[in-house]
């Protein structure tokens, strides 16, 4: 719903009122035919990428397995939220397949960029020692071989235990919400990456003895003592 | 307008364009969601059990999530009765040879089946359903009686969508159908009660194919069947070719004839 160059300047995929650049005010409403076409279309779209799902192999799904690809297509397309007339409006009058197939271009260029993001996190972060830090790195190091576009791509198929200082929106799904951590976290690496790590580390071993294996955030006892915080 | 406003359900593209020239059609009661063929278009508050696309608004008009899914069944459709009914037509036809045929009140009663089978089992079906499948697969069964059609099938639709249910990991409508004709003429002889008491473990089993004999040591299952005969009055004869390999080596010919060695 928003174009390529707005997702990756918001850095986000779209989101309620972030997706609806080109869309009719909520407040004016859907009327009952565009909420039949709307229905129709997603639906078509569900009934299709089910058929994918199953390998054609199977006529009928859990509730719980359609729930997940419902989302799983709402993210991909953009859609925040079903209650918004400008949603329904979006849904009545596109051609969902073809805009279902750009979703999943924009978001395998998210992936890309995401990892490229990984790679400069880990370059950035001076080699602080924390399990937390380090295991989570290594997980989205994963993220790539593990996150499915097509079937789960709201899922975040990694283990994210490294507290940030500035914790990402918990609204944010799948590569969305992994790409604005590693945005988050490199913003701290950066700043802890401007001192010596001599220093860095006597700060945390001042302020946390066991900075290593509690989930502590690195950055916060760092810009404390440098009272950036 | 109350009524409308709180749910207008369509069964049929009839009726749609009915909709659109400002007609409403409604079932008369309320819908259930995983109801067949039904588009649901809430107008109010409404929480479905998955949660994350849950409307909390409450402004405006919205799309029920659970909505959508009956209108991905309904579209993927032809989930329609009408739909369901041109096929089971045809199947009729193809089972008239095994004397069995079904009503139009049959019809309409599997598929209010098939919708509660669904919704106590919480699936979402995409397309026409499982009743010609099903049909395909159990009429040349020698159980089945033109009497009791209807109703074996029902049962066997209940039972299907159970077992679909309970597979885990999920299992190929065709497999599961096969796994349960075998087990219906087999295991359970029969008797739809005792098809209905197997756990999906054991109606799997009778699907699963004929343990393989075990392969000889060294020898693939293939090249063990390749060499294996059976005679006339049953017994097994078997080779195995590892042993065929000599790595005895007599000692080089030295000039000796022939003629020594005996």
């Amino acid at each position: 719903m928003t174009s390529d160059a707005d997702a990756s300047e918001q850095g986000t995929h779209e989101h309620g009122s972030t997706c609806s650049t080109n869309i009719a005010p909520a407040h004016s409403g859907a009327t009952p035919e565009e909420l039949l076409a709307a229905q129709m279309n997603l639906g078509s779209l569900l009934a299709r990428r089910a058929e994918l799902f199953t390998s054609g192999e199977s006529t009928s799904l859990s509730e719980l397995e359609a729930h997940e690809l419902l989302s799983c297509i709402c993210f991909t397309l953009g859609i925040g939220s079903l209650d918004d007339p400008s949603t329904v409006r979006f849904l009545a009058s596109t051609d969902l397949r073809e805009e279902y197939s750009r979703g999943i271009g924009r978001l395998q260029r998210k992936v890309d960029a995401t990892m490229d993001l990984w790679q400069q996190v880990c370059a950035t972060m001076p080699p602080i020692r924390n399990i937390a830090l380090r295991d989570t790195l290594a997980s989205i190091g994963e993220f790539k071989r593990s996150y499915d576009l097509y079937f789960a791509a709201h899922e975040i198929p990694c283990s994210i235990d490294y507290p940030l200082h500035e914790p990402v929106p918990e609204h944010l799904q799948g590569v969305d919400y992994v790409y604005e951590w590693l945005m988050q976290a490199l913003v701290e690496a950066e700043y802890i990456a401007q001192f010596e790590l001599e220093d860095c580390i006597a700060i945390l071993e001042a302020s946390c003895p066991d900075y290593r294996g509690l989930l502590i955030n690195l950055y916060e006892p760092i810009a404390a003592h440098f009272g950036d915080v | 307008m109350h009524a409308r406003e709180s749910q207008i359900s369509l069964i049929s593209i009839e009726q749609q364009q009915s909709l659109r020239h400002g007609r409403e059609f409604l079932w008369g009661k309320p819908c259930h969601h995983a109801e067949l063929g039904v588009l649901s278009i809430a107008h109010k508050n409404r929480e479905w059990r998955g949660g994350a696309l849950a409307n909390t608004g409450g402004k405006g008009a919205s799309i029920d999530a659970a909505g959508l899914l009956a209108a991905g069944m309904a579209l993927a459709g032809q989930g329609s009765l009408e739909a369901g009914a041109q096929a089971l037509a045809k199947l009729n036809g193809a089972t008239a040879s095994w004397g069995l045929a079904l009503t139009e009140d049959d019809l309409h009663t599997l598929a209010a089946g098939r919708r509660e089978a669904l919704a106590v089992n919480e699936r979402i079906e995409f397309g026409g359903g499982i009743l010609p499948e099903l049909v395909s697969v159990f009429a040349s069964s020698p159980y089945l009686e033109q009497e009791h059609y209807a109703q074996s099938l029902q049962e066997l639709q209940d039972i299907f969508y159970r077992l679909k249910d309970e597979a885990v990991p999920p299992v190929p409508d065709e497999l599961l159908l096969f796994a349960m004709r075998t087990a219906f003429d087999g295991e359970a002889g029969g008797s739809l009660e005792a098809l209905e008491a197997l756990q999906v473990s054991d109606v799997l089993a009778q699907a699963a194919p004929e343990e393989e004999l075990e392969p000889e040591p060294g020898v693939s299952s293939s090249l063990a069947e390749e060499y294996r005969l059976v005679d006339a009055e049953g017994r097994v004869y078997s080779w195995d070719p590892q042993e065929w390999h000599d790595d005895e080596f007599g000692l080089g010919w030295e000039g000796e004839r022939w003629t020594d060695d005996f």
